[in-house]
């Protein structure tokens, strides 16, 4: 199969940010540049798998990055040179304390299920449909699980305000 | 439920809210102009002109190459990509070598805590004697790596890529046969199971 290299560049070079806002999410921040790092070589190494449909290419590249959140989660993420200088830059720029703090800490004692379909579709910009196709949730089941996912967390919510 | 009644479901529950707009603002995923421009050089240092794939699985504590395909020493094809991780930046053993489509690619061993000098010896001599890693052993190990298609698996997805399979690489089935002849060689001097290796293979 042949590969259209700068076709498959520029879809990564387009993704790469929202990659390791995505990572950002999950991760300490300071892992997140490396689980970065692991996609790109991991993508470019099946890089003739890449659809090239640049929509097609992107929830692919994410696919990518959910496999690398489940392995980085399961044992620490590896430090390469290749990721050294962002993940110096993700020191140097540590937020300062903000009131999102209360929605993120809400958000993390919601299920794990809920937290992630919340976390696509409003931090990542998936719609239901591509997240449904992300997670390998059938569309209906997508729906009912963001119902929930908003209702869970509108509790947590209220419960830490009274 | 019908096509319209899941648009009109997700147009309602899509609508911005309460929720939206503090999870919004709760966003932790902001990326600094500073780091985007660190990312479009690591995008473009991995995906540039000089290709770069990584041969040794982060699953491979044993992986080795060795023997005629091997030139030790001389210019380091791949260290000028900067890649290698910081285990592999004072490797024990370090070769370059061919791949069968040309691309050269170096490969660093280092030795973890475990292993003993008995093993170490019986690598370092797998990878120096010329008797070891012939190509009549080479298609050997080929051979009986065909026979079984699902011994060769995607270190990331645990997809086969044996002969015949979907994800057959045949790049990938050589250095599996290379590893195949040097833990042969170390087993039959009795030493594999005193072998910690961390290996680390990059090609351009």
């Amino acid at each position: 199969m042949r590969v259209d290299r700068e076709a498959c560049v520029s879809a990564i070079e387009a993704t790469a940010p929202d990659l390791l806002a995505y990572f950002r999410r999950r991760l300490p921040k300071e892992d997140a540049a490396d689980a970065v790092g692991e996609v790109l070589t991991v993508a470019w190494r099946r890089v003739q798998h890449m659809p090239d449909d640049p929509h097609e290419a992107r929830l692919w590249l994410f696919g990518v990055a959910r496999n690398v959140l489940l392995q980085a989660i399961r044992s620490a993420v590896r430090q390469t040179e290749l990721s050294a200088r962002l993940r110096a830059l993700a020191v140097e720029s540590a937020a300062p304390a903000d009131a999102g703090i209360t929605v993120r800490d809400a958000l993390g004692r919601l299920s794990e299920e809920h937290a992630e379909v919340l976390r696509l579709v409003h931090w990542d910009g998936f719609s239901l449909t591509d997240a449904a196709a992300h997670l390998g949730l059938g569309d209906s089941t997508m729906r009912s699980r963001y119902h929930r996912a908003k209702a869970s967390l509108r509790a947590e919510l209220s419960v830490h305000a009274d | 439920m019908s096509l319209v009644n899941a648009s009109e479901e997700i147009r309602r529950i899509m609508t911005p809210d309460d929720i939206t707009t503090m999870l919004s603002n709760a966003d932790p995923g902001a990326i600094s102009n500073a780091e985007r421009a660190a990312l479009h050089a690591m995008v473009r240092t991995t995906t540039g002109r000089g290709r770069l794939r990584r041969f040794a699985p982060r699953s491979a504590a044993t992986i080795m190459i060795t023997g005629a395909l091997i030139a030790v020493g001389g210019a380091a094809a791949a260290a000028t990509l900067s890649v290698w991780h910081p285990w592999a930046q004072h490797p024990d053993l370090t070769a370059q070598y061919t791949m069968t489509d040309g691309q050269q690619c170096e490969y660093r061993i280092v030795f973890e805590p475990g292993t003993t000098e008995a093993a170490r010896t019986a690598l370092t001599e797998a990878f120096t004697n010329s008797e070891v890693l012939t190509p009549a052993a080479v298609d050997a190990a080929i051979a009986a790596i065909r026979a079984d298609p699902g011994a060769q698996r995607d270190a990331d997805t645990g997809e086969p890529m044996g002969y015949g399979t979907a994800h057959y690489n045949a790049e990938w089935e050589y250095f599996n046969a290379v590893n195949a002849v040097v833990l042969s060689h170390v087993s039959d001097l009795g030493a594999s199971q005193e072998l910690a290796t961390r290996g680390q293979a990059e090609c351009e």
